[in-house]
């Protein structure tokens, strides 16, 4: 009978102990953040919130935090306006040089990010832009769109285009066809799409630490020279907020659909209408 | 092929026999290669889908995932401008009319098969289109489903009385609801009639074949007056004066299996009679269908009273009325594509 019980409870058990191995590195920054040692130590010896106050009172780790949050926010843009059109094309239309136009997107992707910074580099520097916030998002929105044109054409693959001709049955011609029907019936792709460029740029480290310069610097670039320089605990810090701020969107982002699903099972309850 | 208004016409026909590209066609998502399309008296091919005033409802629903029942109803009412207080008042007549009413709230995905495909009906006729095109809406359900939806939407066409066109493959689909059927095969319609015409004299072979079972044998026309040669059976008796043309040497003989009978005893006097091993019985319940052979030539016979049950293997003498028999004139080889419209004649006017 217990053995029964404990065979059943395997996967369950199994589950437990791969999220811990998942997260529980990832954990171990946060009672880092709080404690009062001069470096990394775990256990802290004491806690304290002085990290904190010295995260939030130093311009040199809040500079490259709003940097992060500009560059981040302008790649997402750019890349959107660009990926978008780009998706749309490359799944609906048959053209001269298509797998060629998808490779080239692609390439990003797939060239090693030390090879970009490099080219980067030198490109960027030729043009003045390096240790600019533009060159920082030209870089970006290269990295970023082949990441949203992938979650593009998946949702694009998977869209209904006789949505696209009941709107126009119905009377709605191309335009309020777009923005009535094809925009948000694609709403969810184009939100996970816009999050994944954002992130790629906010992530990035190598590129920025090629190019960024004092002035560009971004949060990734400057964990990396602290981690290198003086092992600050401030980076703990910023780990932890980061996670906090991961999570939170997590928890946000889940809140809408969990509410449908209920929704779907009381029908579901009442039985099939007549 | 002229539609009238308000009447109910079913284009029948198996996959890839042309009958949702002209339904495409007269929606407007697909260029008329050649011909016209007419609605009432104007063409249409210089019109773009959204100005046709045509309501169509897809197989797949296509409902807006994003909006709910009652938004989706009144997105076609909200394209040409109603204002709001009609267009609530006008959704809820269409709700009532399929029976959805409480579900006015409700996102697509909340509701079952077949009142998402209420929803796509309503939205299809709530401005009150000129024509309403169905393509093969009962397809995605499930057989119990797919009768009840047949019968409702017969119902609301009674109801509404809007001009129809209804494609599908199903035949029994086509029998039940139809004013008129065209029977498609190879982008060209075989014949378009009232769904017992279709049944009982069909005008192809390609017809007979498809709609209902068919025993299909040749003929070849003897000096014999009101015979004709059918090699696997020998001489049968055929009704006469019908389809008779003097340039014709061959028929195709269309018997449907109802009209097959046992013949037990002397009644045979008048019956085309044939003698068979009886194969293999096919028992559903109310009826009875019993396939053999004769001579190679394959033959179904109905048998709707269960008594005095035939076994397989049994020899029995089975007959047919000669007025029961329907005759097909052969065309000489060569000469095949003239009793059939091609589809250009066929984007007749729509009425």
């Amino acid at each position: 009978m217990s053995e029964v019980r404990l065979r059943d409870r395997i996967p369950t058990l199994a589950a437990i102990l791969v999220a811990l191995f998942l997260f529980l590195p990832i954990l171990i920054v946060v009672p880092m953040s709080f404690s009062t040692a001069v470096s990394f130590q775990f256990p802290p010896p004491g806690y304290s919130m002085g990290y904190y106050r010295a995260y939030f009172s130093d311009p040199t780790w809040l500079a490259p935090t709003a940097n992060s949050f500009i560059v981040a926010t302008a790649t997402m843009v750019l890349t959107m306006l660009l990926s978008v059109p780009a998706a749309f094309a490359y799944v609906r239309k048959r053209f001269v040089g298509r797998t060629a136009v998808n490779l080239l997107i692609m390439l990003p992707l797939i060239v090693p990010p030390v090879v970009s910074a490099l080219a980067f580099y030198g490109y960027l520097g030729r043009a003045g832009l390096t240790g600019t916030l533009p060159g920082m998002v030209m870089a970006h929105v290269s990295l970023a769109i082949p990441v949203s044109f992938l979650v593009l054409c998946a949702t694009l693959k998977g869209f209904d285009r006789n949505l696209e001709r009941a709107a126009m049955i119905s009377g709605a011609g191309p335009v309020r066809t777009f923005f009535l029907v094809t925009m948000p019936t694609l709403r969810s792709g184009m939100v996970t799409a816009s999050m994944f460029a954002f992130l790629a740029s906010f992530n990035e480290a190598v590129v920025a630490i090629f190019i960024s310069g004092r002035d560009a610097g971004t949060l990734p670039r400057k964990m990396f020279e602290s981690i290198q320089l003086d092992a600050d605990p401030v980076i703990a810090v910023v780990s932890t907020l980061l996670i906090g701020g991961v999570l939170l969107g997590v928890v946000v982002s889940s809140m809408p659909r969990r509410r449908s699903q209920s929704r779907t099972a009381a029908v579901s309850l009442r039985g099939p209408g007549p | 092929m002229d539609i009238e208004r308000g009447e109910f016409v079913t284009f029948l026909g198996p996959s890839g026999s042309g009958k949702t590209t002209t339904l495409t066609m007269i929606a407007g998502f697909e260029d008329v290669t050649s011909g016209q399309i007419l609605l009432d008296g104007r063409d249409l091919s210089n019109l773009r889908p959204w100005k046709r005033n045509i309501g169509m409802v897809f197989q797949n629903y296509a409902l807006f995932p994003h909006l709910t029942v009652a938004d989706n109803v009144a997105f076609p009412l909200r394209m040409r401008g109603w204002p709001k207080p009609e267009r609530r008042q006008r959704v809820g007549e269409m709700l009532d009319l399929v029976g959805l009413h409480m579900f006015a709230e409700r996102y697509p995905r909340e509701l079952s098969g077949g009142q998402q495909q209420r929803v796509a009906l309503a939205r299809g006729l709530v401005f009150s289109p000129d024509v309403v095109l169905l393509d093969e809406p009962l397809g995605a359900l499930d057989k119990n489903l797919r009768e009840q939806m047949q019968i409702e939407i017969k119902r609301i066409h009674r109801e509404v009385g809007i001009t129809t066109i209804y494609v599908t493959h199903d035949q029994t689909e086509a029998m039940t609801m139809s004013d008129r059927i065209a029977v498609f095969s190879n982008g060209r319609v075989e014949q378009i009639a009232a769904p017992l015409d279709i049944y009982h004299t069909p005008a192809t072979r390609h017809v007979a074949g498809f709609v209902g079972e068919t025993n299909l044998m040749l003929g070849r026309v003897t000096e014999k007056e009101g015979c004709l040669q059918v090699a696997e059976l020998g001489l049968i008796k055929v009704p006469p004066h019908r389809n008779r043309h003097e340039a014709v040497t061959e028929y195709d003989v269309i018997v449907r299996p109802e009209h097959m009978k046992v013949v037990r005893g002397s009644e045979a006097c008048d019956l085309n009679t044939f003698e068979m091993t009886v194969e293999t019985v096919i028992n559903y319940g109310d009826r009875l269908t019993l396939v053999g052979s004769k001579g190679g030539l394959p033959i179904r016979v109905r048998l709707n009273s269960l008594d005095n049950l035939p076994l397989e293997g049994e020899v029995l003498v089975f007959g047919w009325c000669p007025k029961d028999t329907h005759l097909i004139p052969r065309q000489p080889a060569g000469d095949r594509s003239q009793d059939r419209s091609p589809l250009r004649t066929v984007a007749g006017a729509l009425y």
